[in-house]
Parts: structure tokens; sequence; C-alpha cells
């Protein structure tokens, strides 16, 4: 059964602001989860600059062998990406729905500062509702 | 059946296309009865599931919430050579579900959603389906925050002031929630933009959908023109604050919004019904749009 890894957030300026992980596989530390993130961020950005299609956005979807990642860019420029077991499908609307999440919980709360590391229960919360729903909904077929 | 070929024609003219834009994803205009849409072909179509591939061999197509949608050959032949997968649409029709009950137009919207698995959707679908509050609580609530800002600042000048700055810090979150309900793409031009603040922005978070007009020549300035808004239901402006603009929310929100997407903007009230004009009349001025280049300067 395929499985979601961890999800990251990154802001617009390439500081991991959300991280998360699901299982054992590919655990981090919080060194390494920043590392990750920011190497993510540049190499999104490289993608841009070298891509041979004009008006690129960047990498979606980097096939390893032991795992996918698949990234999410909003047009405010957060990232959102997860990393995944290999051929996991819909991964596309799950980081669209992470991101209505976003807007909803993170944004929305009147405390939460922008671009700053998110601490926000409700995120948390409806965020493992959503991973769940799709383990089941998507994952589960 | 005449009357949904003609519907979807654009959509057909699209289809026709859709094999020879794999390699990138084209985006396409057009508009449906729900208002302005802007539909992405998108590269990843994925394979029919064999119980969807029943579905439209028995050329009934079943949402959760309606009856059965008939479909004719041609339909038919158009969802095979897309295969996409149809759970994909149904999700997608559901979000866009407009107020039209009737079986030809979610039928023509079915065949509209082939070109995309993240449809636009309309201002007025996502109005319907967001939780609302009472519109007098609303606008009680933003009354009291003018009054209370009168009181703590004194100044007109101040509270109009203040009150654009918190419309900017609103603009600068609601941006994303714009972005992440209304599934609108990258627009091309400012004025693709400005018709998307009117048409979809306005109707999304107030309920009243604006005009745009007074282009200049450059076409990087224009006004929005608000017939009706819900903020001023019961206001009266007394002698003593002659100089307010009382809805200077509203420009904040719109210049907070409008440079997370990288595009400094000026926004200033023209008319003012509460000055007694006729309209609400907002001009958006483009100064500079920040192209996003990399590296980004982080002491900015």
């Amino acid at each position: 059964m395929a499985a979601i890894y961890s999800l990251y957030i990154i802001n617009k300026s390439g500081g991991l602001i959300f991280y998360k992980d699901y299982g054992l596989a590919g655990r981090m530390d919080t060194n390494d989860s920043l590392r990750l993130a920011s190497l993510w961020h540049s190499m999104h950005a490289i993608s841009m600059q070298l891509s041979p299609i004009s008006g690129c956005t960047g990498i979606e979807l980097l096939e390893a062998d032991t795992f996918d990642l698949h990234c999410f860019q909003s047009l405010t420029g957060t990232k959102f990406f997860v990393v995944s077991e290999p051929g996991t499908q819909h991964m596309e609307h799950l980081l669209k729905h992470i991101y209505e999440l976003y807007t909803d919980y993170v944004l929305k709360n009147p405390f939460y500062e922008m671009e700053m590391p998110i601490r926000c229960e409700l995120f948390d919360i409806n965020l493992s509702q959503a991973i769940q729903k799709d383990r089941v909904a998507y994952l589960g077929r | 059946m005449d009357g949904l070929c003609r519907a979807s024609e654009e959509s057909r003219t699209s289809a026709s296309s859709v094999s020879s834009l794999h390699s990138q994803a084209t985006w396409r205009y057009s508009r449906t009865t729900g208002g302005v849409a802007f539909f992405p072909i998108h590269p990843n179509l994925q394979p029919l599931k064999p119980s969807d591939r029943a579905q439209v061999d028995s050329k009934e197509v079943r949402l959760p919430d309606s009856g059965p949608i008939p479909l004719d050959d041609q339909d038919v032949q158009m969802i095979f050579s897309h295969s996409i997968q149809l759970s994909i649409l149904i999700s997608s029709i559901r979000l866009i579900n407009t107020s039209e009950e009737d079986d030809e137009t979610r039928r023509t919207v079915l065949l509209l959603t082939l070109m995309a698995p993240a449809v636009p959707r309309s201002g007025d679908a996502i109005f319907a389906n967001v939780e609302r509050v009472n519109s007098e609580l609303f606008t009680l609530t933003y009354g009291a925050i003018v009054r209370q800002l009168l009181t703590d600042l004194e100044e007109v000048e101040e509270v109009n002031k203040q009150l654009d700055q918190m419309g900017y810090n609103i603009g600068i979150r609601l941006i994303d929630e714009f972005l992440a309900k209304s599934n609108v793409t990258r627009c091309v031009d400012f004025r693709e933009t400005a018709e998307v603040i009117a048409k979809v922005g306005f109707k999304m978070f107030l309920g009243v959908t604006a005009s745009v007009t007074n282009w200049d020549v450059e076409g990087t300035s224009c006004s929005l023109i608000l017939e009706d808004n819900p903020l001023v239901d019961f206001v009266e402006l007394p002698d003593t604050c002659q100089g307010l603009y009382y809805c200077n929310i509203l420009s904040g929100v719109v210049r907070g919004a409008l440079e997370m997407v990288s595009m400094k903007t000026e926004v200033t009230w023209v008319r003012d019904m509460l000055r007694g004009d006729d309209a609400f009349e907002l001009q958006v001025k483009l100064l500079k749009q920040v192209p996003e280049e990399y590296p980004y300067k982080d002491d900015e």
C-alpha cells in the first residue's frame, strides 16, 4: 500500500515553515529537513531557469528509486511538497487540498505571523484528517 | 442536443487540439453559465477506471446528488478519446455546480470539464458554498470598527490610513484563499487581473460584482465600479467626518492581494456613494510589476 512519508511547506524566501513525517521511512532530524527544504527551494528555482519551455513554473514531480517528491507552488510563492512511496497517485489533489487547509487554518488565524513557522493546532488536526482520508479515498483503491 | 453542441463548441475546438499540446499545459479562456472561467488543458489525462467506463458505455453518467446525465455518441467518443478519469470530472462538476439544475446544463458542464481536472470556479459558485454569517452582523461590526478608530485616532485622515493598513493586512492573507478556492490560473495581463478581481474576487468575498471601466491607453489603470456595497447598508456620513473614506478597507485589501502576486498598485476612491455620488468607484493603478526572478533580494 502506497504511503506518504513526509510533508513540507516552504515560504517564498525558502524557509521551512512546516514539516511533518508520517511513518518510519525517510524520517529526518530537524537539521536534515531544513537542509532538504532549502535545497529543494534552490533546485526548484534552477529548474525554472533551465527549462526549455518558457513560462515554466518549476519541478512538479521528482521520481527516484525509493521515493516520489510531488511539489505544488502557489502563485504567491509558497511551496508545498510531499515525499511519498514511488508511484503514489493523486498527490496533486492532496497538495491542492493542503493548500486550502493552509489558507483556512493558518492564514486566517489572526495570531499567525506571515512567513513564520506554522504552529496552529487546527491546521494539524485537519491535516492529519486529510492525510488519513486520502489514504482511504485515494490510496486504498 | 443542438443546444449542447453550440454551448460546448468552444470546448470541442479545444478538445481537438489536446493531443498536440500534450507536451505543455496550455490555458484556454471560456465562459460558462456561471461566469468567467479559465480552462486549463491538462497534460496528465489518466485512463478511465472500469466502473467509469461502464457508466460512459451505458451513456448515462450519475453524479452523487442528481439524476443520470444522458450522453450522446459524440460525447462518449470525446470522453474515450481523452480518457480522463470520470471521478475527477465528477468531483470537478460538484465544485462548479451552479444553481441551474437541469441536466442539459450539467451535461454541458461535464463536457467542458473534460478539459480540466481543476476547473476554475465562478464567484457565484464559491460564494454559494462558503459558510456565511448574517450580513447585518458583518455590516455592524465594520461600522463599530470605524467608529472606534474615529474615537481613538480623532483625525479622519489617520482613520483612512489605518483602514487602508488593516485592509492591506487582510489582503496579503486573503489572496491565498482566493487562489486556493477559485482555481484561477496566472493572468496574462493586468486587464485580465482586473476582470478576475471584479467578477470573481468581489463576488466571492462580498457577494457583489463590480464592473471594470475607464481603462487608460497603456492598460495599466482602470476603475472598478460597485453599484452595491454591503459595507454601507445603514451608513450616513455626519458633517464631522466628511473627509472619511468609509470603505477604505477595500482599497487596502485589493492593494495587499495584488502585491502578493507581484503587482505593486495604487488604489484610490474616485466616487463614493456616501459623499453623494451615484456609485462606488475604485481606481486601481498598476505601478510596477515585480518580475518573479531569482535571486529574491532577502533584504527587501
